[in-house]
């Protein structure tokens, strides 16, 4: 056997005295009592829960784990507990060790997860994401260098095996709660959502991802949904049962992850939703474009034909248990979404997650899966077996039922003097467990009980704290005096920040804990440990949870360290304070807003921590020495000093004074949450009114493009027109634009317009020079090829008319709205100057359902009326197609 | 921060105060003991020899000015990040009161102008996010009714981080842009990342590699073109660069546009991640070093617009510097160039502070007046106002303080403003020097490594008192800080602000 050694999460600094912590890790004190009194000073690792309170494992992993576990698990902290068996003998036991515990697993089958290569991917970055490459081995190396990949890769806690080990659904249910599982908390729970823990056990046990048709793959029920997928132009989601899907497969959750393109294509999901009970229940359907969902064969949300982000819903009386569903989508172009949301007895709205889908599929089997007929004498001779080995002093056989040590083992006490002997020889008797240790390993262990006289006395704070934050591997986050943090063990590169917020490394970096004792409230850091609080919304890492009994001195022992001195008292304040303090968090002072959140509202630029929690977390003497110089503390910081040298930069307010004005600011943030909202984080809808003359936004409109230009017109009409493929691109009636979202903050991302009836014209270049009148449409680019746009010019009421030019022939577009009755007309006028175009030049006016009308006007999905002069339009499949006289003047009127 | 009238002669009482105090603690033994006066912030000791004018702004304007262009007579045009370009008339009166300034709309509805510029024919060039758009009013309104594309030859796909700074006409007529990159790490369409120039014919060239986040781009006195990028990936602080047509500036996240640009050759190699610019300088043949690094915390934390002085003397001694805002800290500061090597590098130095909202854009006026345009939307600032227009004026009194700071084979040479006494400034007790670099890194920003005292040999005060020659060890690649607390002018007078950053690209032969 290799004498690699226990492999720990993380490296601990040199105060910490590695024998002592290996007495814990490799709980040598299950059996060894420590001293009475001071047993937390080598809190031991603990072993999983097996039993009714554990897991369902593999009965082939089990056998080769029992018969060999170090080659198993390289790194692991188990022994071999069958040391001195060999041969035949050794097999027999471990053959009636995994009858007995298969025997004693939970009741109930094991369940097993659907393949999903979207979910692998999902899984796979979350798991370098969330902050779980700290104690374990990264995989994608992703952008980061190569020396850090190279001492990433050699740092932290093996995860071999897990595809032979585990049904999917055992793993799941592991990382959603692991303390229960392994009380010693080791390994913390991250909180994770039901969707976070199935991806990451998907991509953990992406090994059992079924080949192609691997007939020894039963099929059975999985969690998830089938699709199938087609393409083409569709209008109604009863187009798709004309189509032959191109592709289909099996996902977690419904969405429009699994389409190949943008644009023109539909999707078919079945399956079974899970009712938890008898009950009515709501279903909301939101798509763009149309979408339905049939429940055992009735439609129950109808959100059909071609429109923008919409959602309708629908309700079905359903019994508990499994319903059939189908659920169709087509997404035509534009704008895409599609979402299924629910509610039902006992629970509000929320989206449908995969928990509550199921259908029939190929399941993930474990590798190397057999089945196990257990055999009640195996199960005996197990049992007995299990007993003698001492199993249970470190495996609890139900949850929270105690450990029983080895009577005959010597307390800890005991053992100082007796050198590299007992389970510490190189080869250690028959009925001694055999530790895989390292050379280094043995002597530190040996060396730590030279002093085992000692152990009895407490260990000075200091090193408390250090040897707590080395066992739970805090230091693969947190940097605290000078030791550890992710750039140590070269994973800085895994962590990263979420979505655009522009912080820094002081985003993506957990922060230090130098004097974090007297910067948290106590109960603050009780809080912090006990639930894993999340402050920084911006940080893709979370501080996990690693259990009370594990970690609940903690918060005393960081005090009595860190608070040697006594803490400033907390000011009194008046509710006269809070005012001033308001005024200067608002943008009318040192607009604290314009970065930092409060309550529900979003901060005016990144998201930077919660005002409403500052008091509850933060001690008065910390915020105080903090806020004049926050790089001082917090070296690196973004956050700048609004008292730079102790002088006020705002002298409007309390007269300028420093500690008066800080002072204030901590009596606001004493109201926490409830504290009266500052001025400049109410985001105000702020719609462009248009009155009497045109008004022109220039912006990402949603439908539009990126260089859209909107114009909304005195007679409630308004168009957004696209100078990236030169089209009309949208119409639609009353309120123009709600600007709030590229007005407040950073302004990003499209605008959709603010009124209704919206209406689409299609994607892609207007016009294209044919061979003849059917030949395809050329497809859609980013921008048109062959287009420039000139610009616009305003007339008398400021409508513009747009000028561009196509293959060389100079293109005039304006538009006059006019209203009649309940409808709005768009009185369109292109002006085409001479060209030499190699063919006839067609305008594509409209995609959808067309028909033509007596009165020679045509009618567009039954919404859109179009009608030309100075030109015949002919209907070529779904489009409706105009031919252009090169010079010459053509009219289109769409009336809506 | 304004200040109301009635208190001006309070400041200027407080400064007095200040001064003489100052003057009698140098009879004391401990020069290097001296601290500011107690009481008078640096924003009032700055007052007295450069003031801040507000421009009062009617209720309902939201000027977030992005752009400011004065044209005929003593006028200004201000674009906004809401897309709308304003005359304002008025501005450079001494005190504007608000019926004395006059706020007309030329413009609405454009995509963000960062850039705005004029040769007085009547035609505006704003730079939009998506393009380079002339505009003119045809009918003597004051209301543009023309708007034409000039140029557009770039992509942007929605990403708020993708702004487009426009530089005023250079000497050959061309406009030149910046163009930030899709977020702070991608580049995610077409030459997001890339100085571009646009010719008169409106046609979008690119012209300089490695861009990330700029605030603000022009020239210098003599023409050549620079802007300031952001602390980010690749850029371990803030940076003055130059923008040469051909090199790459640092960050290679848009270097995939060498496809798309033939006249700029191959692809330059990728810098190495963890290096430091010095050692990338010398394996990439493309690379063109920063000329200023501003200390982020310590100069500032984003540099914005830039202006030259080239008043003549209207704006005090500073001719021919250069002036760079900071948004965060709501600051200006100072520039001095020199080229070493056929290569710009030089000082910074704090300047003036206090404006009302996060400084962007600047304008540099004939009559000596430095126009700050302000918004503190996303990115806060210690002003802490939304928005504001503000004139910053020379009083006429010229400040006690490094003109320019120059390096030499040997160490460094410091010109002042005012003749320096002999006694303190010739003492090596009075100064510090510390030198200093980044890691040149894909992560976001970097500490301060390589961190060195270098050795000082000497402090020589020229005969008539204006220059003093420091022999100092020199780091190339380096930024050099020197802080000056000892030093006095012949009135006993510590300098108004008595510390330099130099960053060293190489040491003159």
């Amino acid at each position: 056997m290799a004498a690699a050694g226990f492999v720990p999460a993380g490296p601990a600094p040199s105060s910490v005295d590695e024998g002592e912590l290996l007495l814990g890790e490799l709980n040598c004190v299950a059996c060894h009592q420590p001293p009475e009194g001071n047993a937390a000073r080598f809190a031991p690792r603990g072993a999983p829960v097996l039993g009714s309170g554990g897991l369902r494992l593999e009965s082939e992993w089990l056998r080769a784990w029992l018969a060999n576990p170090a080659a198993t698990k390289p790194g692991t902290a188990m022994p071999d507990a069958l040391n001195g068996l060999d041969g035949a003998a050794r097999a027999e036991a471990v053959d009636a060790l995994v009858h007995y515990l298969a025997a004693n697993q939970p009741p109930g089958a094991p369940t097993y997860l659907g393949a999903d290569s979207a979910r692998v991917a999902l899984g796979r970055a979350r798991f370098h994401a969330l902050g779980c490459v700290a104690c374990h081995v990264p995989t994608e190396r992703g952008e980061v260098p190569e020396e850090a990949w190279q001492k990433a890769r050699a740092n932290g806690a093996p995860l071999a095996g897990l595809a032979r080990k585990y049904p999917g659904g055992e793993l799941v249910g592991f990382l959603k709660n692991p303390v229960a599982h392994r009380p010693g908390g080791r390994m913390p729970s991250m909180n994770l959502t039901d969707a976070e823990a199935l991806a990451i056990a998907t991509y953990l046990l992406a090994d059992q991802t079924p080949g192609l048709a691997d007939p020894a793959r039963a099929m059975a029920t999985i969690p998830g949904v089938s699709w199938e997928y087609y393409e083409g132009s569709f209008g109604r989601t009863a187009d798709l049962d004309k189509a032959k899907p191109v592709a289909s497969g099996e996902a977690a959750e419904i969405g429009t992850a699994v389409a190949k393109r943008p644009n023109e294509f539909g999707l078919k999901f079945s399956g079974a939703i899970m009712a938890p009970k008898e009950g009515e229940y709501t279903f909301w359907l939101g798509s763009d474009d149309g979408a339905t969902l049939d429940i055992d064969g009735t439609r129950v949300v109808d959100n059909d034909g071609v429109h923008p982000p919409s959602q309708r819903s629908g309700k079905a009386r359903l019994s508990g248990g499994p319903h059939s569903f189908e659920l169709r989508f087509f997404q035509g172009g534009g704008g895409m979404e599609l979402s299924l949301a629910w509610a039902g007895p006992g629970f509000g709205r929320k989206p449908i997650g995969a928990a509550s889908l199921q259908h029939y599929g190929q399941p993930m089997l474990p590798v190397g899966h057999k089945d196990l007929a257990v055999d009640s004498t195996k199960v005996e001779a197990g049992r007995v077996w299990f007993a003698k080995q001492n199993c249970a002093a470190c495996h609890a056989t139900a949850p929270g039922q105690p450990t029983a040590p080895a009577a005959a083992a010597p307390a800890l006490a005991k053992l100082r003097g007796r050198g590299e002997a007992g389970c510490l020889a190189v080869d250690p008797r028959p009925g001694l467990p055999r530790y895989d240790l390292s050379p280094a390993q043995r002597t530190a262990l040996r060396r730590a009980l030279e002093r085992a006289d000692q152990f009895a006395q407490p260990l000075a704070p200091e090193r408390q704290v250090a040897a707590t934050l080395a066992r739970f591997n805090c230091y693969g986050c947190h940097v605290r005096d000078e030791f550890g943090g992710p750039a140590a063990t070269g994973k800085d590169g895994w962590f990263s920040v979420l979505g655009e917020a522009d912080l820094g490394e002081e985003g993506k970096l957990p922060p230090h804990l130098n004097g974090v004792g007297a910067k948290l409230k106590p109960k603050w850091l009780e809080t912090v440990l006990g639930d894993g609080a999340k402050v920084r919304p911006y940080m893709a890492t979370r501080m996990p949870v690693f259990g009370s009994q594990n970690v609940g001195h903690l918060p005393a022992l960081l005090a009595a360290v860190d608070r040697k001195t006594a803490l400033r008292a907390e000011p009194t304040v008046t509710a006269r304070d809070a005012k001033y303090g308001r005024k200067l968090v608002g943008n009318e002072g040192l607009s604290c807003v314009a970065c930092h959140t409060f309550s529900t509202f979003g901060s005016m630029g990144i998201p930077a921590l919660g005002l409403e929690r500052m008091h509850e977390r933060l001690e008065w003497d910390w915020f105080r020495r903090y806020l004049p110089d926050p790089a001082a503390l917090r070296p690196g910081t973004r956050m700048p000093s609004f008292w730079p040298d102790g002088h006020a930069v705002n002298t409007d307010i309390l007269g300028g004074q420093t500690d008066a004005q800080i002072q204030a600011i901590w009596a606001w943030l004493g109201g926490g949450a409830k504290a009266d909202i500052p001025a400049g984080l109410v985001r105000a809808r702020q719609e462009i009114v248009v009155d009497k003359e045109a008004v022109i936004y220039r912006h990402f409109i949603e439908g539009a493009g990126s260089r859209a230009i909107g114009v909304g017109y005195p007679e409630h009409a308004n168009i957004a027109f696209d100078a990236n493929q030169m089209r009309l691109a949208l119409i639609w009636q009353g309120g123009f634009i709600d600007r709030s979202r590229h007005s407040t903050d950073r302004g990003t991302g499209y605008e959709p317009p603010l009124g209704d009836h919206v209406a689409r014209l299609p994607e892609g270049a207007p016009f294209a020079v044919l061979a003849a009148s059917d030949t395809p449409w050329p497809a859609t680019a980013k921008r048109s090829p062959g287009y420039r746009f000139l610009g616009y010019s305003l007339d008398e009421v400021r409508r513009p008319a747009f000028r561009y030019e196509f293959e060389g022939i100079a293109v005039e577009d304006s538009i006059v709205p006019r209203t009649a009755d309940i409808d709005v007309t768009l009185v369109r006028t292109l002006k085409f100057g001479p060209g030499k175009p190699a063919g006839t030049v067609w305008f594509r006016a409209a995609v959808g359902a067309i028909r033509e009308q007596a009165d020679g006007s045509f009618l567009v999905d039954d919404k859109l009326r179009f009608r030309f002069r100075g030109s015949r339009a002919t209907v070529v499949g779904n489009e409706l197609r105009v031919p252009v006289a090169v010079p010459g003047e053509l009219v289109e009127e769409i009336t809506w | 921060m304004v200040t109301a009238n009635g208190s001006k002669k309070e400041i200027a009482m407080k400064h007095l105060i200040g001064t003489l105090a100052r003057v009698a603690l140098v009879g004391a033994a401990t020069v290097a003991a001296i601290l500011p006066a107690a009481g008078a912030t640096k924003a009032e000791e700055e007052s007295a020899y450069y003031r801040i004018v507000n421009i009062p702004i009617p209720q309902g304007i939201v000027l977030e000015a992005g752009a400011i262009q004065r044209f005929g007579k003593d006028r200004l045009a201000v674009s906004t990040r809401l897309g709308e370009i304003w005359f304002v008339d008025g501005a450079f009166g001494e005190n504007p009161k608000p019926s004395d300034v006059k706020f007309t709309r030329y413009a609405q509805g454009l995509h963000e102008v960062l850039g705005l510029t004029t040769r007085g024919d009547g035609w505006f060039y704003a730079t939009q996010r998506g393009e380079i758009t002339r505009l003119r009013d045809t009918n003597g309104d004051d209301r543009a009714d023309v708007f034409e594309t000039h140029a557009d030859g770039w992509g942007i796909t929605g990403d708020y981080h993708e702004y487009a700074f426009g530089s005023k006409f250079d000497r050959d007529g061309n406009i030149w842009m910046v163009l930030c990159l899709t977020g702070s790490f991608t580049s995610e369409t077409e030459f997001r990342g890339w100085g571009m120039i646009v010719g008169p014919d409106g046609k979008a060239v690119p012209a300089v590699s490695g861009v990330r986040s700029p605030g603000g781009i022009a020239t210098n006195h003599l023409g050549d073109m620079f802007y300031t990028d952001n602390q980010g990936p690749w850029n371990g602080t803030c940076w003055l660069k130059p923008l040469k047509a051909g090199t790459f500036v640092g960050n290679p996240s848009g270097n995939k546009w060498y496809t798309l640009a033939a006249n700029m050759g191959p692809r330059p190699a990728d810098p190495t991640s963890g290096s430091r610019i010095l050692t990338e300088w010398g394996k990439i043949k493309e690379f063109a070093p920063p000329a200023i690094g501003f200390p982020y915390g310590k100069m500032g934390q984003s540099a914005s617009g830039i202006q030259n002085d080239f008043t003549a003397g209207k704006f005090g001694p500073f001719s021919n510097q250069l002036f760079v805002g900071d948004q965060t800290w709501s600051t200006v500061m100072r520039v001095t160039l020199e080229k070493v090597g056929g290569v710009y590098q030089g000082a910074c130095y704090p300047f003036r502070e206090g404006f009302a909202s996060g400084s962007l854009s600047l304008e540099m006026c004939p009559d000596g007046s430095l126009f700050v345009g302000g918004t503190d939307r996303g990115w806060g600032s210690r002003g802490g106002k939304p928005f504001a227009l503000q004139r910053l004026a020379w009083t006429g009194k010229s400040p006690f303080e490094i003109l320019e700071m120059r390096a030499k084979p040997d160490g460094f040479e410091l010109e002042f403003t005012q003749p320096v006494d002999p006694a303190s400034a010739g003492n090596p007790a009075s100064y510090s020097l510390e030198n200093y670099t980044y890691i040149y890194q894909s992560n976001y920003g970097s500490p301060e490594v390589d961190k060195g005292k270098p050795e000082f040999r000497g402090a020589e005060v020229s005969a008539d008192g204006k220059t003093v020659r420091l022999r100092t060890g020199m780091v190339p690649g380096h930024i050099h800080e020197l802080k000056l607390p000892g030093v006095r002018n012949r009135d006993g007078q510590p300098l108004l602000h008595p510390v330099a950053y130099y960053t060293l690209n190489a040491v003159p032969k």
